[in-house]
């Protein structure tokens, strides 16, 4: 592409000063602003395509002009080749002037001059440089009243060294390089004007929608974990994120709630036995005579941090289990010889203490999930039931699917648990009034309703009228 | 035996080497991974008893992988403060043969490591076990004591053979657990207890000498009469 | 935006004058006084010619003719060469149109 440069300062200058002087004005803050980004893009975007429009009708154009031009000039010449060879060189030189004096158009260019170079006949001062190659087709500049403009010229050469131009004045051209110029600055400036618009409204529109999360997410980091981002209900983009924070805050504030949990049980559960211990050991320091006083008080002293250490054990569990790590170890198994261990086990303890032990369940159960977990929340749960279990009480271990849910029941007939109490009671730490003078780290429900949440399930509680049901509900596996 | 102990905190150390010292053992201490893993290559022993967190930039899995990539096959007992079902996994997939987690009762450590030289011992492929006049054929899985058969449920069965394999030495109640019923849990009832009685009733009940004994605050022992 | 002005700057160029190209010497007083003349000759012969076959026909082109003359050669005066000499070729384009021994 020819680019002159007595031209492009021109441009350049445009370019330098708007640019220049609208970044001294814009504030940075507008800069950094993603709706400005946006709205700059599509103004990108814009300015590209209407560039794509006006460079796609200017080569059209200019191809159909020039088809047409092409197709004048051959005619043209063709008919001045006829008057050649009917009436010779004088015949030419008169056609030559008619057809002058009568271009109502004014866009015909003429030259006929003999193998000299002599003008004989046209309009042209003179031969034109760089004009050279016979029988070739030219463009070149031409000045008519003193205004430049462009010619599209065939040189043909005639018998007797005469050579003949015949073409035309190409202005039309010309004027649609103007015209789509011209069309080009105005659409930059509208695309200008219109981007800075949409920028206004882009970027107003994306505050108002992160408004709303930024104002929650800055509460929650200043402390405040109850706050949640709006839903609009549109459904939109938005909404999927304000949701998906939601989600997130939720999970981050129940484990906070653990957390909280834990120090509280911690505070609660773990200082007392310690205390115990210490005050045993410091009575037997100050008290005890005799060797087997002392013997006796550190024995005490170290099953008291056995059971100190069990409810530490059974806390790091619950904290394992529920932070969802062990879900890779997921793998289908049949539940019922993993249940018919447990009631081998526990049953013969059951026997031993005059207690009924009745276990049922279909052939086969199958399960997704971890099965040394089940099998602790199902030990758990036996754990209990023998634990609260009257004399010549029954204690019973079901399983059973019921559609795609497996259920695995353990009942006794001990003291229940109160309607109002069975909620807490899956709390961590939390055991009932009844249960305070019974041993073991009051974890067992806790534990068992963390495994139920790990394999999606849940751990329900109901009156076994008397005693209690405790009921596991997991979701089976389809085969 | 000889013992390699590697853990770092020195009053773990000296009451560990105390106890199996007393125990009859011979022991060798190192505190960090380095020492521990030139003392674990350059001598023999029966047992290796290893801390997971060890100081000195070789902590105890790298030690035992690199052991086991020296195709060194001393039986080796984790020590460690990482409870989690994972870390176990990961530390028996090292190459480690048991694993006990703190705090532990010393018993328990005992009983372990005792347990784990009598497997390495034991590689080889066994029909019969024979304690005393005790005899358990694993082929056709029935029991005799003095000629006379003694009936049992599977689970009492695999529970005497492994008190049997066993014989002579304190098995302790997890030890039961995890070896017999295959659970890594504690149950906060005496199942074990409860079951060891059930297989008196049969084992020792009928016979004029009880084989079966009780180990105060460690578990059980099953040795022959006068052993 | 800086391609697109550049694209700009680049349909712009074709103003720039240039020092050697041709003149068309079609567009000068000294034509229009030549056309001018043309035109004022082929009226004198038309004017003195026998009558056509529709004399009548042929007044009215002749009116034009001759206001399109005057209206060029005023121009041309005026110092607007080209719109004088497109009137003036229209105005002999029109005499040839209609041929004085011919009709359509």
């Amino acid at each position: 592409m020819p680019a002159p440069p007595p031209a492009l300062p021109r441009a350049r200058r445009i370019g330098i000063a708007s640019g220049h002087a609208g970044r001294l004005r814009w504030p940075r803050g507008l800069l950094r602003s993603a709706g400005l980004r946006f709205a700059g893009l599509y103004a990108a975007l814009f300015g590209l395509s209407a560039l794509a429009l006006v460079l796609f009708l200017w080569w059209d154009t200019a191809a159909l002009l020039d088809r047409q031009v092409d197709a004048a000039i051959r005619a043209d010449a063709q008919g001045l080749n006829e008057r050649w060879e009917s009436g010779g060189l004088p015949a030419l030189i008169l056609t030559i002037r008619e057809r002058l004096a009568e271009n109502i158009d004014d866009d015909a260019i003429y030259m006929l001059v003999d193998n000299t170079g002599r003008r004989l006949a046209g309009n042209l001062d003179r031969w034109p440089p760089g004009i050279t190659t016979d029988d070739d087709w030219y463009e070149m500049p031409i000045v008519r009243d003193r205004v430049r403009s462009l010619a599209r010229v065939h040189n043909f050469a005639l018998p007797g060294g005469f050579h003949l131009l015949v073409g035309r004045d190409v202005e039309a051209r010309v004027k649609l390089r103007r015209i789509l110029t011209d069309a080009m600055l105005w659409a930059v400036l509208v695309v200008a004007g219109l981007g800075g618009l949409g920028a206004f409204l882009v970027r107003s529109v994306l505050r108002g929608m992160l408004a709303d999360i930024s104002r929650t997410t800055a509460a929650i980091g200043a402390g405040d974990l109850t706050r949640r981002v709006r839903l609009s209900g549109r459904g939109d983009e938005f909404d999927r994120l304000a949701e998906t924070i939601n989600d997130m805050l939720e999970r981050i504030s129940r484990l906070m709630e653990g957390v909280r949990a834990v120090s509280n049980a911690i505070a609660h559960d773990l200082r007392t036995p310690i205390t115990r211990a210490r005050t045993r050991l410091e009575d037997a320091l100050a008290h005890a005579d005799a060797a087997a006083d002392l013997r006796a008080a550190i024995e005490r002293a170290e099953a008291d941090l056995d059971g100190i250490v069990a409810v530490f054990q059974a806390i790091l569990r619950i904290a394992e289990i529920e932070a969802g790590a062990r879900r890779s170890a997921f793998s289908p198994f049949d539940l019922v010889p993993v249940l018919g261990d447990l009631a081998e086990l526990y049953g013969a303890v059951a026997e031993e203490r005059g207690l009924t032990f009745i276990f049922r369940s279909p052939a086969a159960l199958m399960l997704f999930g971890d099965r040394d977990m089940i099998q602790q929340a199902v030990a758990n749960l036996l754990d209990n039931a023998l634990k609260f279990s009257p004399p010549q009480g029954e204690i019973r271990l079901l399983a059973e699917s019921q559609g795609r849910i497996v259920r695995i029941t353990v009942t006794d007939q001990g003291p229940g648990i109160p309607e109002a109490e069975r909620a807490r009671v899956t709390e961590r730490f939390y055991r009932g009034e009844s249960a305070r003078t019974t041993p073991g780290s009051g974890l067992g429900l806790a534990l068992a309703l963390a495994v139920a949440q790990l394999h999606d399930g849940t751990l329900t509680l109901t009156d076994n009228a008397p005693g209690l049901a405790a009921t596991l509900n997991l979701p089976g596996q389809e085969d | 035996m000889r013992i390699l102990l590697v853990e770092d905190d020195k009053d773990v150390a000296g009451f560990i080497a105390k106890g199996l010292r007393e125990a009859g053992h011979v022991v060798e201490h190192a505190d960090n991974g380095r020492d521990g893993l030139f003392l674990a290559a350059s001598e023999n022993f029966d047992a290796i008893i290893l801390d997971r967190m060890l100081p000195g930039g070789v902590d105890g899995l790298r030690l035992l992988e690199t052991l086991r990539s020296q195709d060194n096959h001393t039986p080796v007992l984790f020590l460690s403060a990482l409870a989690q079902v994972d870390d176990r996994i990961r530390g028996l997939k090292a190459g480690g043969d048991d694993y006990l987690t703190k705090p532990f009762v010393f018993a328990e450590l005992l009983a372990r490591v005792e347990a784990l030289t009598r497997r390495s011992r034991n590689e080889g492929p066994q029909t019969k076990l024979v304690v005393g006049d005790l005899e358990m054929d694993l082929l056709a899985r029935n029991v005799r004591r003095a000629g006379q058969k003694i009936d049992l449920q599977p689970r009492e069965f695999r529970l005497l053979e492994y008190m049997m394999r066993h014989a002579g030495q304190v098995v302790t109640r997890t030890m039961l657990l995890e070896g017999v019923w295959d659970y890594h849990f504690d149950p906060q009832t005496n199942v074990i207890d409860v079951h060891v009685s059930r297989l008196r009733q049969k084992v020792d009940k009928p016979f004029a000498s009880a084989m079966i004994h009780t180990i105060r605050n460690a578990g059980y022992m099953l040795r022959a009469e006068g052993a | 935006m800086g391609s697109i002005l550049l694209v700009a700057a680049w349909l712009a160029i074709g103003d720039a004058p240039a020092d050697d190209a041709a003149q068309v010497i079609t567009d000068t007083p000294d034509y229009c006084a030549q056309l001018r003349a043309e035109v004022q000759e082929e009226m004198d012969v038309a004017a003195t010619a026998k009558p056509a076959a529709n004399p009548e026909a042929r007044a009215p082109m002749l009116a034009e003719v001759d206001s399109l003359a005057k209206e060029g050669g005023r121009l041309c005066a005026a110092g607007k060469v080209r719109g004088g000499i497109i009137r003036l070729r229209r105005a002999l384009t029109l005499m040839h149109e209609s041929p004085p021994h011919g009709g359509e």
